[in-house]
């Protein structure tokens, strides 16, 4: 079992925001936790069918774990497990994202006892949750920088798009002993702009539409912008040049909706990650979609900081468990989301992050000494 | 525009995040109950801790949306430009 704190007592927390982050760091603390009032005010109290498979799941990839959910299902006590991973199949269902459930898992895996080799099938892209791009393209970098980059591998065999989608992501990472610390206080300047538009079910004209609007934008300022085509039509699909380069995607029969969406990642010269993503609304032409996204990806640019909105939180939570060393972090604007979860850390694992405000930037310096968590399960090399 | 220049102010961040007890220990919070479980101070709003968990609109809570009429703006502009390697010379296209 991982290093854990579970002699500290457990907490109790309210409502039903923040879900998935307070589960994932009871796991990681060792520390139990109990979520009351959980959508009390509304007309369908309790928790919903995402957040039942959520549990599940992770039920799946842990050893141990008891969740137990209230008479009227609007409270949930959770004592946490030993982190197992394994070699799994689950279906997320279409009522939130592929991302719902990938974003905490990838979380976990390093620090589970086996390798975790997880299919997930559902929906890939939707403007609810972080689209598998994303996840692919700023995520797992992340990680990297940390230290977690032994058999790390992430692949979407199949795009599936809201409402029935239909999608296939697999996802596999081994065990890691321990993270390291870094030192990410220089965003630097951007050097270059990535990114991918996909297209299922639909006419490939809409990704290419999607491109050259927001290439119009995007080259006003640089002019390193390279956005892959990403096509699937319904039928069994032939490899294509776009897919053979990223050498990542393959090409594989489309999910069971038809959408289309564009992804952008802006990559400075310190290695800082910026994303913006979005999915085509029902009746949105691609050039609104391509132009939207654009302005996302720049509104993020502009806010500065190592990373965007999005990813803080898995910033903040990687530093927690680097090695006893300081570790520094610059954010844009920090989002209510991101406060809450520095008050989550502080609670479960008492950390508490030094912040100072840089006014000439406008952004914010982080740092703090992780905790020195280590996976005891993997053996030193 | 108004916003952004609000980040400005000198506030004291870690009061802000923290509340007034930051150097306390993360233990002092709140006693614990019969069962054992310690209530924790709720969210820094009640409404955002009601909201669906996750979703990318509560991330961008802090106001990420880019704004159309910013696009006019010249100091956004130069704020922006100054963030890209070509910024120094104002390169504009490729």
């Amino acid at each position: 079992m991982s290093s854990t704190v579970s002699s500290l007592p457990p907490l109790e927390f309210e409502g039903c925001n923040y879900f998935r982050q307070r589960i994932i760091l009871s796991l990681l603390s060792g520390r139990a936790i109990r979520i009351i009032n959980i959508r009390t005010d509304e007309a369908d109290p309790g928790l919903v069918d995402y957040e039942v498979a959520f549990l599940k799941l992770i039920d799946r990839v842990t050893n141990g774990t008891n969740a137990t959910i209230g008479y009227t299902g609007s409270s949930v006590t959770f004592r946490p497990g030993a982190l197992i991973g394994g070699k799994l199949e689950f279906d997320c269902g279409v009522s939130r994202g592929i991302g719902y459930f990938l974003e905490p898992i990838i979380t976990l895996a390093p620090f589970c006892k086996k390798p975790t080799v997880i299919t997930l099938t559902g929906i890939t892209n939707s403007d609810n949750d972080l689209c598998v791009d994303t996840i692919r393209t700023v995520m797992l970098p992340t990680l990297i920088r940390f230290g977690i980059e032994d058999g790390l591998e992430m692949k979407i065999n199949r795009r599936g798009a809201p409402p029935l989608g239909g999608g296939e992501v697999f996802f596999r990472c081994l065990p890691v002993k321990a993270l390291k610390a870094v030192d990410f206080s220089d965003a630097g300047r951007i050097k270059r702009i990535r990114g991918i538009a996909y297209s299922a079910r639909m006419s490939p004209a809409h990704a290419s539409r999607s491109i050259e609007a927001a290439r119009s934008l995007l080259n006003k300022f640089i002019p390193d912008v390279y956005i892959y085509a990403d096509h699937y039509s319904g039928r069994k699909a032939k490899k294509t040049a776009a897919t053979t380069a990223l050498g990542e995607i393959a090409a594989a029969e489309a999910g069971l909706s038809p959408g289309y969406g564009i992804s952008l990642v802006a990559e400075s010269t310190t290695g800082a990650l910026l994303s913006a993503e979005s999915c085509g609304a029902a009746g949105e032409p691609p050039e609104e979609l391509g132009l939207r996204v654009a302005r996302l990806l720049y509104s993020a640019i502009d806010k500065g900081g190592i990373c965007d909105a999005l990813f803080q939180n898995l910033h903040l939570l990687l530093v927690t468990l680097s090695p006893e060393d300081v570790s520094r972090l610059r954010f844009g604007k920090l989002t209510p989301y991101t406060i809450q979860y520095l008050q989550d850390l502080k609670e479960f694992f008492g950390i508490v992050f030094k912040l100072k405000a840089d006014n000439e930037s406008r952004t914010v310096l982080l740092s703090a000494m992780g905790i020195g968590f280590t996976n005891v399960h993997r053996k030193i090399d | 525009l108004a916003e952004r220049m609000q980040v400005n102010r000198r506030v004291n961040l870690q009061k802000l995040v923290y509340g007034d007890g930051a150097e306390e220990d993360a233990g002092s919070a709140g006693k614990p109950d019969a069962d054992g479980f310690r209530k924790v101070r709720s969210s820094t709003s009640s409404q955002l801790a009601h909201m669906d968990d996750g979703a990318k609109l509560n991330l961008h809570l802090g106001g990420d949306v880019a704004d159309a009429d910013l696009w006019e703006d010249p100091d956004f502009l130069a704020s922006l430009r100054s963030r890209f390697i070509t910024g120094d010379t104002g390169a504009e296209g490729a």
